[in-house]
């Protein structure tokens, strides 16, 4: 019994022993260490920092730079906690407009085509053809076109290429596409400038509000029905595609050159309003132009012959373009007979 | 589709063009600067002034 009162004697000095020690580790331990650990706190400082030195704060009236000699100026800013508004733009707010935007269009589109089907000549092709566009108003559209399918193409790519493309072709791949983009992206807009400026000067006559546009409006353009409202040589819907792309092609030109002359014609804030207003004309007008493609392709039948040959048949231009096409008639001169497609029938819509 | 065909030419000539133009600019700027990039402070009040201790 002794040794056994004995050994649970021992027991207990060296529980008792070990308690005390790692109560003084413990206490050690915690000397070095914050009473409250919160893993979250140097964020919520940081955050609070930035939101505090925020342009347009008590005391703040610009963004914490310092002095540099270099010709990046902005390199020399410390803390411009407005960047953060515009990155949150750029990654999440803009891609979401866009993808509402543009996928949005797209639905639209698909649905009118489901319902509506191909919008077709009524009287069928009479074999007359009626010039529409001239080479040089062919050339200006095209080279607006084609400009900005390169341009839309590599822009969307900085928007949705990360999301989309990346993981589809791979970190090399979408770094070699991004770079070629973003290259083209800079000097193709010159051309872009080029088609509208041409387009502006040749079709402004034309595209200016006129009464019977509202006609069209309440109409809706000919394109639900088989009434096709009158016309002169561009109907309500193509003004409206006209002044998009003339007033967005105009705002898209100057928020792009002062993005791509970095701090030549405005300064960091500058610089970023320029990228959040480009980023929005830019999914916007993409939206209008893929409509655009689908009224003048697929879904009007001998509408792309205007920009194609430059040429319409004459049916098509008194059922779209009425008040247009009986002022060309007048003008007999301008209609010839050609070897064009034998008059049909009108199809069943 | 000629007036299609002067078009895509025309954007690649205009693209080309001012890649040459713009690159260039941008290699004159370069090689006229000091070293490595560095310049002296338009303000006179900074030039040849030691850089302030913050």
């Amino acid at each position: 019994m002794l040794a056994m009162f004995a050994f649970v004697r021992s027991v207990r000095v060296v529980l008792l022993a070990l308690v005390l020690s790692s109560l003084a580790l413990t206490g050690a331990h915690a000397q070095g260490q914050p009473t409250r650990v919160n893993p979250t706190a140097d964020s919520v400082n940081e955050q609070k920092l930035l939101e505090a030195l925020k342009p347009g704060n008590a005391g703040v009236t610009e963004a914490v730079k310092g002095r540099v000699s270099i010709p990046d100026k902005g390199s020399g800013n410390l803390i411009q906690p407005a960047g953060r508004d515009w990155g949150v733009f750029h990654q999440q707010t803009l891609p979401r407009i866009g993808a509402y935007a543009i996928f949005g269009m797209i639905g639209l589109v698909a649905i009118f085509f489901l319902i509506r089907g191909r919008i077709r000549v009524a009287g069928g092709f009479s074999g007359r053809l009626i010039e529409r566009f001239g080479s040089i108003e062919r050339f200006a559209h095209w080279t607006a076109a084609t400009s900005f399918i390169v341009l839309g193409l590599s822009g969307l790519n900085l928007t949705f290429g990360k999301s989309l493309l990346l993981p589809l072709i791979g970190p090399e791949a979408f770094t070699t596409v991004s770079q070629a983009g973003k290259i083209a992206h800079n000097y193709v807009s010159f051309a872009f400038v080029l088609g509208i400026v041409l387009m502006f000067v040749m079709w402004v006559k034309d595209n200016i509000p006129h009464p019977r546009d509202f006609v069209w409006l309440v109409k809706g353009g000919g394109l639900v029905g088989n009434v096709h409202p009158p016309a002169g040589r561009f109907n309500f819907g193509q003004k409206l595609i006209f002044w998009s792309v003339i007033l967005g092609g105009a705002g898209l030109s100057v928020t792009g050159y002062i993005l791509m002359f970095p701090f030549q014609f405005a300064d960091l804030g500058g610089m970023q309003l320029a990228g959040i207003v480009h980023g929005l004309i830019g999914v916007v007008l993409v939206a209008i132009i893929i409509a655009h493609i689908y009224i003048g392709t697929l879904g009007m039948e001998g509408a792309f012959d205007a920009m194609g040959t430059g040429n319409v048949d004459v049916n098509w231009a008194k059922e779209h373009h009425s008040v247009w096409a009986a002022k060309v008639e007048e003008r007999s001169s301008s209609i010839t007979s050609t070897t064009g497609p034998a008059p049909r029938a009108a199809p069943a819509e | 589709m000629k007036a299609f065909l002067f078009a895509v030419v025309a954007v690649v000539a205009i693209g080309v063009g001012a890649s040459v133009v713009l690159e260039g600019y941008q290699s004159r700027v370069d090689s006229s600067l000091v070293g490595g990039g560095a310049r002296p402070d338009p303000d006179p009040k900074w030039q040849d002034k030691p850089a302030p201790k913050s």
